[in-house]
């Protein structure tokens, strides 16, 4: 398939994240999104954007062949997932 | 001066957030349909001959693999305030040309003048070599700040001159990722290498005009005597002249000179309610830069491009400097009003603003109801800063509120 299936969703998550005292990024280390899990691989980048005066920091991360696109909302302190897509 | 050129920026951003797409034809795209044009290719994607401008009908028959991605301006604008920041850390002086371009000037750097590589008691031939010595430090000190501080997988080329110009066309020879180095010993090995549309700005009809003139290379060029360019090119024969020998003439500011938004349609349309609002939503966003750089305008464009290729567009001036979108939106429709072809489907419509006075000089109005007016935008300005982009707008946009997003080009950051 040629096109890139966006997939663009808004859906609350459940994440858990480890703030370490010497690490210069947020690691996220697991997504569950309704009943299924994801192990977090890797970080592939990280920035922060406002609507309005709220900030949200957007977080891509990949889980083996899954890439989801995370924001985290500093005003309600929620996370939501934005973005999912497998890859072959 | 050093220009730094990211290489197929946007797609590069892409290819950094999500590790699946390294190494993968990425194109990215304003709105993800087949008339849509690719913003951006990755260096996959080019080499499939897929560049900036490709059809993303055409990019799909040269490859089939494809993968597009739709443009995510917030990104593009943090990515590029990240680097400024690791280049404001190696230079002082450092200009930001466009989302993904910046100079960065050493030629006021201390290192490099007098007690420096440039001293004047150091032989000629051994201040060039620790020159381009250092330059190539600092190079490799850029592509390594990039890599630790903004993101492992964007790459830049880098180039090294004289003048803005030297420098700018000095980062297009060795991409991507590479390095290159122009000074008066290699000067005429480096234009040999070029085609005259590689030299920044000469296009095709600046290209036809040397050719009268028998130039075809950029060495002819560079050979050129001064008397000729003048006769071609008038005062401009002087600036080339002076720009090909690394003589800094382009070491200038340019002033805004117009405002305004363009959307391409994702479906071609003639309707007159659906171009109304379309242009409604773009005077609205060309009209809150207004207000927010304190400008006013009294000359206003309406351009629209059908879908046979054909254009038009008008232009008027009035009397009254405006930043209103009420009445700047009036103005406009005046003009739409008066288009040729209004059976014609439409393929791109854009709208402008120019010839600026700043607010705060303005002539204040002795009859009208000015104050009101300015509060009124000055609140709704205020709540669309407070909770985002057209939280307030007029009626009309309700259901248009999807169409003509936040939309990047190259040169400009906002």
């Amino acid at each position: 398939m040629p096109y890139y299936s966006k997939n663009t969703i808004t859906k609350g998550i459940d994440v858990i994240v480890v703030f370490k005292a010497r690490a210069i990024k947020t690691h996220i280390y697991k997504v569950k999104c309704g009943t299924t899990e994801y192990l977090i691989d890797k970080l592939g980048f990280n920035y922060d954007k406002k609507i309005g005066d709220t900030r949200y920091h957007i977080f891509g991360v990949q889980s083996g062949n899954t890439f989801l696109k995370l924001s985290f909302n500093t005003q309600a302190l929620s996370w939501q997932l934005l973005e999912i897509n497998f890859f072959s | 001066m050093m220009h730094v050129d990211m290489n197929s920026f946007f797609a590069s951003c892409e290819q950094q957030e999500n590790p699946l797409l390294r190494k993968k034809p990425v194109g990215v795209v304003p709105s993800i349909h087949q008339s849509s044009t690719i913003v951006a290719a990755s260096v996959e994607a080019k080499k499939f001959g897929i560049k900036t401008g490709t059809k993303v009908r055409d990019a799909l028959e040269m490859c089939p693999n494809i993968i597009f991605k739709e443009a995510d301006p917030a990104k593009y604008r943090y990515i590029n305030k990240k680097f400024m920041e690791v280049f404001s850390e190696i230079c002082p002086n450092v200009t930001g040309k466009s989302i993904d371009e910046a100079v960065l000037n050493f030629s006021r750097d201390i290192r490099f003048l007098q007690g420096g590589y440039l001293a004047k008691d150091t032989p000629l031939e051994e201040s060039r070599v620790k020159h381009k010595d250092k330059m190539s430090e600092l190079a490799e000190d850029i592509r390594k700040a990039l890599r630790d501080k903004v993101g492992d997988y964007l790459k830049c080329s880098i180039g090294v001159g004289t003048n803005y110009f030297l420098a700018k066309v000095a980062s297009n020879v060795n991409k991507p990722n590479g390095f290159f180095y122009v000074d008066y010993t290699n000067i005429e090995t480096f234009y040999d290498m070029l085609k005259l549309q590689d030299l920044h700005g000469v296009a095709s009809k600046n290209e036809a005009r040397l050719n009268k003139r028998g130039i075809f290379t950029p060495l002819e060029f560079y050979k050129t005597n001064l008397q000729t360019l003048q006769f071609e090119f008038d005062t401009f024969g002087t600036y080339w002249y002076l720009r090909l020998r690394g003589h800094e003439i382009d070491d200038y500011i340019t002033k805004r000179k117009t405002i305004g938004h363009s959307y391409h349609l994702p479906k071609f349309t003639n309707c007159d309610v659906e171009i109304k609002a379309i242009a409604l939503k773009l005077t609205e966003k060309a009209c809150s830069r207004l207000r927010k750089h304190k400008l006013k305008a009294r000359c206003f464009s309406f351009f629209i491009l059908y879908s046979d290729g054909t254009s038009w567009n008008k232009s008027h001036r009035i009397v009254n400097y405006l930043d209103s979108t009420s009445e700047i939106y009036k103005e406009l429709i005046k003009l739409f009003n008066q288009r040729q072809y209004p059976n014609k489907k439409v393929r791109i419509l854009g709208i402008s603003t120019s010839y600026f006075a700043k607010k705060d000089y303005e002539q204040k109005d002795l009859f009208s109801f000015v104050d009101n007016k300015n509060n009124f935008y000055k609140a709704l300005d205020t709540i669309n800063q407070t909770f985002g982009d057209f939280t307030l707008m007029p009626a009309t946009l309700l259901q248009y509120k999807e169409t003509a997003p936040d939309r990047i080009s190259f040169g400009n950051k906002e």
